[in-house]
Order: C-alpha cells, then sequence, then structure tokens
C-alpha cells in the first residue's frame, strides 16, 4: 500500500484496506490456561458475592439501634422548626424596619440612572414574607403607569443557599415586561429596572408607588456577569446612591436602565431555608 | 399441560442456548457461568488480543473480564445482547490495563504473536508490523474503535452498543482514529 495513497486526504479506503488487512490472525488460547483462568475468575466472582453478602448484612441495622435515632432526629426537626419559626419573625422584622440597600452597577450596558432624571427616586422593601420567600419591593417612581410584574410561578421552586433574581423591565412606551429571569449564588435580591422613555413623558408632578414582588429562591445557579457587583449584608446605602458616581453624557439619548442590588443579610437567608416546602 | 407447555417452550427453535443457561448464570450457579465463559471465551479473548496486543495482557484482561462478567451478572438486565454486554466489559478492561501498561511499561511487543506463523513475504510482515506499530501509538480509545471496526468487522450500531455511546460519537471518534492512524503510520514508514 502506498504511503502518498494512504496519505491522501481523501482516501479513507485505503486506511480502512490496510487496517484491516493488518488483523492479527485468530488467536487460540491454550485450553488448560482457559480454565485456569474461568475456575480463578469464578473463585474471584464468588468471593465478592459473598463479601457483598457479608457487607450488607453487617449493614443492618437492629432495632435497637434504630429506635434512639429515631427520636434523636425527630427531636433535631423539632428543635429546628421551632428555631425556624423565630427566624420568620426576624426575617420579616428586618424587611419591614430596614430601609432597602440600593446601589447603582457600573455594568457597560447598564450604563447609568442619575437621580437628575427623576425617573426612580426611591425604593423600599414594603412587605415580605419569608414563609414563601416573597419581599414585595416599592419603587417610587415620577413615571406614570409603571409596574412591576407579578412574581413568576416557577421562581417557587426552593433549594439551597442562594438567592433568586428576577429581572424587571420597563419601558416607557409598550409598558412593563417581564424580561428574564436568572440565578446567582450570591445572597441578594438583584433586580434591574431598564427604561426607555421619552424625557417629555415624565410628569414630575405625579409620583407613583410602583409595587411588585420578587421571590427569593434559595437555589446556586449561575452567576450573571450584570451581579458581579455587590454590596456587603448591612452595608445599607441610602436610596440617594442613584445618583452617585455615574456620568451620562446623555442620559435620555439611550437605553435607561439601572441595576438595584438590595442586600439580605446572609444568616437570615440560611435560617430561612427552613420554610422551604 | 404446564408440563407439556415448559417442554414446548424448551424445544422451541426460537429458544437461544442463551435462555437455558442465563437465569441460572445470573443466580451464580458453577455450570452455567461455565456454558458462558464457554460461549464466549474465545470471541473475549481474540478481542483483548487484538486491544492489547499481547497474549500475556490478553489472559489478564479477559480474566479481569470474566471477573466483572461473574459479579454483574445478576444486575444484567437483558436490555442488549450478552454478548455486546461482555464486549463491553472486555473493552473496558482491555483500555484500562492498556493505560497501566502505558504508565509502567512502554516497551513495543505488540502484536508479534501471529507473525512468526504467518507464510507472508518480507515486505508484507514489514508492512503489517508498521500498521500495528501505528495502533499501538493510538489513544486507546482510537485504538479499541479501529479495532471493533477492521479487525472485530462491527458494524456501528454494535459499537456504539459496546462503547455505550451515540452512533454519531462513533462516526466521530472513528473519523478522528483514522487521521490520527494515517498520520502515526506515515511518520512509522
Amino acid at each position: 500500500m502506498s504511503i502518498n495513497r494512504v496519505r491522501a486526504s481523501n482516501d479513507m479506503e485505503a486506511v480502512e484496506k490496510l487496517i484491516s488487512d493488518a488483523a492479527p490472525d485468530q488467536i487460540t488460547i491454550n485450553p488448560s490456561r482457559s480454565r485456569e483462568i474461568f475456575a480463578a475468575a469464578y473463585d474471584e466472582a464468588q468471593e465478592a458475592r459473598r463479601g457483598g453478602e457479608t457487607d450488607r448484612q453487617s449493614h443492618r441495622l437492629p432495632v435497637r439501634t434504630l429506635v434512639p435515632g429515631i427520636i434523636f432526629v425527630g427531636a433535631c426537626a423539632c428543635m429546628f422548626l421551632t428555631a425556624s419559626v423565630a427566624s420568620d419573625k426576624v426575617f420579616d422584622n428586618h424587611f419591614r424596619t430596614k430601609s432597602a440597600s440600593i446601589e447603582v452597577s457600573n455594568s457597560s450596558h447598564v450604563p447609568c440612572l442619575s437621580k437628575t432624571n427623576n425617573l426612580v427616586s426611591d425604593i423600599q422593601l414594603s412587605q415580605t414574607s419569608s414563609r414563601n420567600h416573597v419581599a414585595a419591593v416599592t419603587l417610587r417612581t415620577k413615571n406614570p403607569g409603571w409596574k412591576l410584574p407579578p412574581a413568576s410561578p416557577e421562581n417557587k421552586e426552593m433549594a439551597t443557599f442562594a438567592v433568586f433574581t428576577t429581572v424587571f423591565s420597563y419601558d416607557g412606551a409598550s409598558g412593563p415586561q417581564y424580561e428574564e429571569e436568572s440565578h446567582t449564588k450570591r445572597p441578594y435580591m438583584y433586580i434591574r429596572v431598564s427604561e426607555s422613555v421619552d424625557p417629555a413623558s415624565v410628569n414630575d408632578k405625579t409620583t407613583e408607588m410602583l409595587k411588585g414582588t420578587c421571590d427569593l429562591d434559595l437555589r446556586g445557579n449561575t452567576s450573571s456577569p450584570e451581579c458581579s457587583k455587590v454590596i456587603e449584608p448591612y452595608s445599607l446605602v441610602n436610596a440617594n446612591s442613584f445618583q452617585s458616581g455615574n456620568s451620562c453624557a446623555s442620559p435620555y439619548d439611550e437605553h435607561l436602565s439601572a441595576n438595584l442590588l438590595i442586600g439580605l443579610p446572609t444568616a437570615l437567608l440560611l435560617q430561612s431555608t427552613a420554610d422551604i416546602p | 399441560m404446564d408440563t407439556y407447555l415448559t417442554a414446548k417452550t424448551y424445544l422451541s427453535a426460537e429458544t437461544s442456548p442463551e435462555q437455558l443457561w442465563l437465569p441460572s448464570a445470573r443466580d451464580g450457579e458453577r455450570w452455567a457461568l461455565e456454558e458462558f465463559y464457554r460461549s464466549y471465551s474465545s470471541q473475549i479473548y481474540s478481542l483483548c488480543y487484538r486491544i492489547v496486543g499481547g497474549q500475556d495482557d490478553a489472559e489478564d484482561a479477559m480474566q479481569a473480564a470474566f471477573v466483572q462478567a461473574f459479579k454483574e451478572l445478576p444486575r444484567f438486565r437483558g436490555d442488549c445482547m450478552a454478548r455486546s454486554w461482555l464486549y463491553r466489559i472486555a473493552t473496558n478492561e482491555s483500555i484500562n490495563l492498556i493505560r497501566k501498561r502505558t504508565k509502567c511499561d512502554s516497551s513495543g511487543t505488540e502484536y508479534t504473536d501471529d507473525l512468526a506463523s504467518v507464510p507472508d513475504s518480507a515486505g508484507a510482515v514489514q508492512l503489517k508490523l508498521a500498521v500495528r506499530s501505528s495502533l499501538v501509538n493510538l489513544k486507546p480509545e482510537h485504538r479499541v474503535i479501529l479495532v471493533l471496526r477492521y479487525w472485530e468487522q462491527l458494524n456501528y450500531e454494535e459499537i456504539a452498543s459496546v462503547l455505550a455511546v451515540s452512533l454519531p460519537c462513533v462516526k466521530m471518534r472513528l473519523s478522528r482514529a483514522r487521521i490520527e492512524f494515517r498520520r502515526l503510520y506515515g511518520d512509522e514508514i
């Protein structure tokens, strides 16, 4: 077989024939050796089976061992539930009494939100329920007709130790839209408010409370790059931070948006996992 | 009546010998395992030899494969042919052995057992040696798929079943193996 032919890129048949022709002849095993192999394999397999049965038997727990174990687990569960009820109150009180932490993200596609535009002037957590892990967010704005979309039902699924992040989108022309969802492992509620609106439509004399709900999902998932900027638990930032550090050359010329990161204390989130259905 | 049906079933032409001993083999009965071994040992030995390339290693791989098979038989549900199932085990054991040998010893003495007895010309022997040497230097996965396809003459579906991969994966892996083989064979020549 010519090596040039084999090297030819499309001549796979040559390669196939080359390999096929080089197949070793049928090699037969020595019968006595074959019997030895069977005996050895049989013995080893039988030994493994016996070992497996012994292991299974040794792992059977007698009733007298199980009963105290069940009692112990039951006692732990009771304590855990009691603690979780207490933590519910802490959780509720926290959100009722603390003002929200707000910070504006400087990620590239979310350029800025300046207080000068008065689109969003305030944000606070108005009510919470740790029972179903819903925190309601109130946004105060001067743009009438904005409404937060309801929390989506699929957000109800809860797991462990992360906060669901909901992204809300507001479009001044077409009305509110539920834009997308993402998850983050960080214990922060993450809300993105984006707005594309003609400045003329902003009525300074109108102030409307916008209410909406965000689920707190304790499931860890992919972290969005938009969530890269976070604030520490309890390092509360005043709502006035909307105006901080953002330099929009022309805030109304482009898609105007802001990331509002609401810090939630990690400890409370961990406690609240007791309520996961 | 029951006896008649049982006998009829037993004598049915559709009843394969495998169905006769397989249930007992699952229970670990020696006679059934012997039947199982007798049915497949020569095929498995040949397969192991073709993958690992040496008689001693082939015997080791075969023994490991049958130990594994005897242990796993109770869990064998019969979703695929017993032959495919056993081929899969033998292939995995052979690959394990190749990897182990590659770590410990890289002496290339594979595939020479049959060459002395073959009445080929010196050129033909040289060609075979070059091909086999190229195969030895392939990645184990590529070597295995070429052996299954061209030496064991399995079709794509059978290879997919043995390797527990999808059909497109078989085609892709085969294509890559041929390309790598061609490159190594070029170096060899």
